[in-house]
């Protein structure tokens, strides 16, 4: 078996540049505290593994930075170690691999995985340690960190993928609740052709019809050109002009009044031929009055007899103004003649444009037929002079008018629009605008359709996406729970095994180091509920599966945790042969510690023991232990005076 | 850092999933190769490993 000769350090930690001769036997280091010893300890570590245990973990802590002496740098850094069986140096330097000799390699792997150095501070971590913390500590001296990691890895692997799932879980929910809000009856591009083309029919746009939703454009335009642009209708404006023609009348006031002032002078009027005659008279007698006035004679003109001029003047005056009189109403029957003439030639105007009016809008009606041929009479009969029958046929177009007037008032009447009816124009407008709302919502809701289906083919394929990652992430969870589960159990069944093998060596190392003192059975168990948990059970006076805690003293704790680490070495290092003890009973009373000193060379003198200790006590204890065990010879004694900054520890064999 | 326990409690971890089947021993078969590649610990390899796995058997 390989075993170490000589450890010789340069620039780490306290130690400038010292050497530990171990011969491939045991050294015994005592010294004073901050001596140097740990330095040594730390040293073998780093020899084995790279790495230093106490400066790692600690945040502001680092082998790179406090790793090297103070005044030295990474550099100047090493550790080297000479063996035998094979005989070969091997040297470490921070932040380098070493140049392992492939005879040696299998010495230094086997270094690196087994834990063969105890310290006081795990002593104090493990013994006071939670269940959780407690675990950690033996997992540090199983090796069993990485065990932990690789537990934690599996288990964050196996949450994810849970995580994933329910999450993809959630997700398919979350659309079928989307699929299921969506219409599901959503029409298809033929069903709204068919509905806006069923719409623009009733609104009265029958003509223009939708094809595909690319005429929708067309249609519009077509609407809009009807609007705007009016399309002649013939019978409407027929009805419009009659309407006009029938609200502008036949002049019918100015004829009922020519009419009234015609019938109100003519039955005063004489004949003709009278009137005439009595206008006659009055130029003659007009003149003979004159002729008297300017003359001033008392003879007759005609008979050259005497008259009397005064009183014949005086007839001729009352006899001109008499006639005068008849002269003036036959003037004023003339003038109302003359105007109901007039009128009734207008009358007639605007009866046979009324009746052409009538003809284009396709009204037949008496009244206005019956009007024409009165006032047509009337005409005749002034025309012919005769006053009395033109008399009789004012009268008759009196009466007609009165019909006319009657009709036409019912027929403007029922010709205009009703008041609450809207015009047709806009009507036509308004029906265009419904129609061009219409195109509108069917062009909304075709595209909202489109959306619709276009939502839903994306969700659905979303969906089946999703049911077949759902799929493969429940089998991607029962692997990773299926090797979560396996690890989990076979690492605290392996744990407990080693706990099980542990129990006969823990137990008789701590019966050897405290005997009669009232303890029981001692175990360590996992706990399987937990992951990473471990709980120390020890009986004490009959009380069973007590925490040892309970009744131990700090002493008693210490050596507890000190046989657990030696029951450790014992199972699993095998033949390896170093085991490390830094200053691990400072706690632990005199004879405690005799006792100690006895178990180490007694069971492990075998080994290539390395312990420090500040106690020259317990320092003679373990000397003494040494020649009660025959392992004198192959140990040896050693103790640093002094240490200073610039040369670090000076060691010396004891004396 | 690996220790001879450390080692035998994967040993058997590997072999418990080899023995529980077709699946298991594929599943043992990829957990050893991120063991090997000192992977196993990575929490999305794992994840990208099973994934693998069950679109495989899919």
């Amino acid at each position: 078996m390989t075993r170490l000769e000589r450890l010789h350090v340069e620039a780490f930690r306290g130690i400038v540049d010292s050497s530990l001769p171990f011969d491939c036997g045991s050294i015994v280091l005592g010294g004073g505290n901050g001596t140097g010893k740990t330095a040594f300890v730390d040293a073998v570590e780093f020899l084995y593994t790279g790495a230093v245990s106490t400066l790692e973990g600690t945040q502001g802590l680092s082998l790179r930075h406090h790793g090297p002496h103070i005044h030295a740098t990474p550099h100047d850094t090493h550790v080297s170690a000479d063996f035998d069986q094979p005989h070969f140096t091997l040297t470490r330097r921070l932040g380098a691999p070493p140049d392992v000799p492939a005879a040696l390699e299998p010495h230094l792997q086997e270094g690196g995985q087994l834990s063969f150095i105890l310290r006081r501070s795990q002593l104090q971590q493990f013994i006071h340690a939670k269940p959780a913390d407690r675990y950690r500590s033996m997992a540090e001296l199983i090796g069993a960190d990485s065990l932990d990691r690789t537990e934690l890895g599996l288990k964050r692997a196996r949450d994810e993928l849970e995580r994933s799932m329910r999450g993809a879980e959630a997700r398919l929910l979350d659309i079928e609740a989307r699929l299921a809000a969506l219409p599901e009856d959503a029409l298809d591009e033929r069903e709204l052709l068919a509905q806006a083309n069923d719409s623009l029919a009733d609104l009265g746009f029958g003509e223009q019809r939708l094809e595909s939703f690319g005429d929708l454009d067309a249609v519009r335009a077509a609407i809009l050109r009807g609007v705007t642009e009016r399309r002649p209708d013939p019978r409407a404006e027929a009805r419009a002009r009659l309407l006009t023609e029938l609200q502008r009348g036949v002049g019918q006031e100015p004829l009922r009044n020519a009419l009234a002032t015609y019938r109100e002078l003519t039955p005063d009027a004489g004949t003709g031929a009278n009137r005439s005659q009595m206008l006659d008279l009055l130029n003659v007698l007009r003149r003979g009055r004159d002729y008297l006035r300017e003359t001033e004679t008392d003879r007759c003109p005609l008979c050259q007899q005497e008259i009397e001029a005064r009183a014949l003047l005086s007839r001729l005056t009352k006899r001109v103004a008499e006639l005068e009189e008849v002269s003036l109403f036959q003037q004023r029957l003339d003038r109302a003649r003359d105007e109901l003439e007039a009128v009734v030639q207008d009358t007639s105007g605007r009866i046979r444009a009324l009746e052409r009016a009538l003809t284009e809008a396709g009204i037949s009606d008496r009244a206005t037929g019956a009007l024409e041929n009165a006032v047509s009479m009337l005409r005749e009969s002034m025309r012919a002079g005769a006053p009395i029958e033109s008399m009789e046929m004012a009268g008759r177009v009196a009466d007609a008018l009165a019909r006319w007037e009657t009709w036409c008032r019912e027929s403007v009447a029922a010709l205009q629009p009703n008041a609450g009816a809207e015009p047709e124009e806009d009507v036509r407008t308004q029906a265009a605008n419904s129609a061009l709302a219409l195109l509108q919502q069917a062009s909304v809701q075709r595209a909202q359709a489109a959306r619709d289906r276009q939502e839903r083919e994306r969700l659905q394929g979303e969906w089946n996406s999703l049911q077949s990652a759902i799929a493969q992430r429940k089998r991607a969870l029962e692997l990773a729970h299926t090797a979560y589960v396996t690890f989990n159990r076979v690492k605290n069944e392996e744990i407990q095994r080693i706990y099980d093998d542990l129990r006969d060596d823990l137990a008789r190392f701590y019966d050897f180091l405290h005997p009669g003192e009232g303890h029981g059975a001692l175990s360590i168990e996992m706990d399987p509920r937990k992951r990473g948990s471990s709980d120390l059970r020890m009986g004490f006076y009959g009380r069973g599966e007590e925490d040892p805690r309970a009744f131990g003293s700090e002493g008693h704790l210490d050596s507890l945790g000190l046989c657990i680490f030696l029951a450790f070495v014992r199972r699993f290092n095998g033949d390896w042969p170093l085991l490390v003890l830094d200053d691990v009973v400072p706690s632990i009373d005199a004879p405690h510690k005799q006792r100690v000193a006895t178990l180490l060379f007694q069971e492990f003198g075998d080994h290539q023991l390395f312990i420090t200790t500040h106690d020259a006590r317990w320092f003679n204890d373990l000397r003494r232990a040494q020649q009660e065990t025959g392992r004198e010879q192959e140990t040896k004694n050693l103790v640093i005076d002094s240490w200073s900054l610039d040369e670090g520890p000076k060691v010396r064999p004891a004396a | 850092m690996e220790t001879a326990i450390s080692c035998r409690i994967y040993e058997r971890f590997l072999r418990e999933l080899e023995d529980a089947g077709p699946k298991g021993r594929r599943l043992a078969e990829e957990l050893g190769r991120l063991y090997r590649e000192d992977r196993i610990r990575h929490e999305q390899s794992l994840v990208d490993l099973y994934e693998r796995l069950a679109e495989s058997e899919a």
